[in-house]
């Protein structure tokens, strides 16, 4: 049986929304922004009327695109259907005070590490983990899918030297 | 002959194919070298992936039908000259405003040329509040309204004020919320949000058509001649 375009969305959007919105949001550290961006890369895609070939790999395309435009223009984003959302993680049980201010600063340092990696090394650990295949990345970082591996493991030796306090970026 | 950092990194994902993978695992069983790289590739990842997940925020409840029923919306050609009529209005206004501009004085006078002596307007009927911001403050309207718009603008001031212009609604205040009761009316509001205020944002009913987070406002709302956010309570 063929879906619909329409029933098609609905899967695509059910499958990707959420690893999306989380990319962007580890990207940008801003859930507002990764909100609106994840919601503003699927209605580009529903007004598109028909599925690209690499779906995965055309909504991180369109989705890192949006981001750079706003960080380069801070263009004011449209709020569409967000509703309210928690300020972290809702899954851990509430930390001691040493263990909140230890959480905190290790935090802060994920952020900056991020946000200190080449652009291109950071983006590739950030898809990876959220589970993109291979192919979805190199297709959307437009890079030759036979070393994504050893461009990989460069880029978390990368994190791990800058949130261990190094200088270990290449 | 030892595994290369491409074949151990697609041990890790599942991206070797059977046969490579079949060779990989056939090399592992006699390499202890390679096993400890696997095994150390195995830490590393998990610890990334749990310093990753330190930074994560809630996803926002967002469901696909809505989303594609937002898609669907296109803008109709009268919005389009709507705008159109407002940029006009907007260049109309800036000329008026403008400090020395002769454009009042000829308005002033084609407006007593045509209607004679203007009749005495009475002043439309006020009510509001004003209250102190919190770190998160919500104002809410309790209801969509056939008619009428919310005009926002930033102030110096250190307070939040409403107010109702005609019409009727009332307002009910807490120490992080305003609600503005509006069910049935069809009154125009002022809002004034202090520069100062961390993070304020404006709903109707469940839906937030405003937030300012610091110096940032986010709408998709219409600004006036007077830098006010027009937002339609509709």
């Amino acid at each position: 049986m063929t879906l619909s375009f329409h029933d098609r969305f609905v899967e695509l959007f059910n499958a990707h929304f959420h690893r999306l919105f989380r990319y962007l949001d580890r990207l940008s550290g801003d859930p507002e922004l990764a909100a609106d961006l994840a919601q503003e890369a699927f209605v580009r895609l529903y007004r598109r009327g028909s599925p690209p070939d690499s779906p995965e790999a055309w909504l991180i395309t369109v989705a890192t695109n949006l981001f750079r435009n706003d960080r380069s223009q801070r263009a004011r984003r449209l709020r569409l259907l967000t509703s309210a959302r928690g300020e972290a993680v809702l899954a851990d049980p509430p930390p001691s005070p040493a263990q909140a201010t230890e959480a905190n600063d290790s935090r802060q340092r994920v952020r900056a590490a991020i946000d200190r990696m080449p652009e291109r090394e950071g983006r590739m650990l950030l898809l990876r983990a959220e589970g993109y295949s291979y192919r979805d990345i190199a297709a959307a970082l437009d890079l030759n899918a036979a070393s994504v591996g050893t461009l990989l493991a460069r880029a978390k030796r990368a994190f791990r030297g800058l949130y261990e306090g190094g200088t270990d970026a290449p | 002959m030892h595994l290369e950092v491409e074949q151990i990194q697609r041990l890790l994902h599942g991206e070797l194919d059977a046969p490579g993978e079949a060779a990989v695992r056939g090399h592992l069983a006699a390499c202890a070298d390679c096993r400890g790289q696997v095994e150390e590739a195995e830490r590393e990842e998990a610890l990334i992936l749990g310093l990753l997940r330190r930074v994560d925020h809630a996803p926002p409840a967002v469901d696909a039908q809505a989303l594609a029923a937002s898609a669907r919306r296109v803008v109709p050609g009268w919005a389009r000259w709507a705008a159109g009529v407002l940029l006009s209005l907007a260049v109309a206004g800036v000329a008026y405003a403008a400090p020395g501009s002769p454009v009042p004085a000829w308005v002033d006078r084609v407006v007593g040329w045509v209607a004679g002596p203007a009749p005495a307007t009475p002043e439309p009927q006020l009510a509001g509040v004003a209250v102190e911001p919190s770190a998160r403050f919500t104002i809410t309207f309790g209801a969509e309204q056939e008619r009428g718009i919310a005009a926002v603008s930033l102030t110096d001031g250190s307070s939040i004020v409403a107010r109702r212009l005609a019409g009727t609604a009332t307002f009910t205040t807490g120490v992080d919320h305003l609600t503005i009761e509006n069910g049935g009316s069809t009154a125009d509001y002022e809002i004034e949000l202090p520069r100062s205020a961390p993070w304020v944002e404006i709903r109707i009913g469940a839906r937030r058509v405003l937030l300012k987070e610091g110096p940032r406002v986010i709408t998709d709302a219409l600004v006036d001649a007077r830098g006010r956010y027009l937002l339609p309570l509709r």
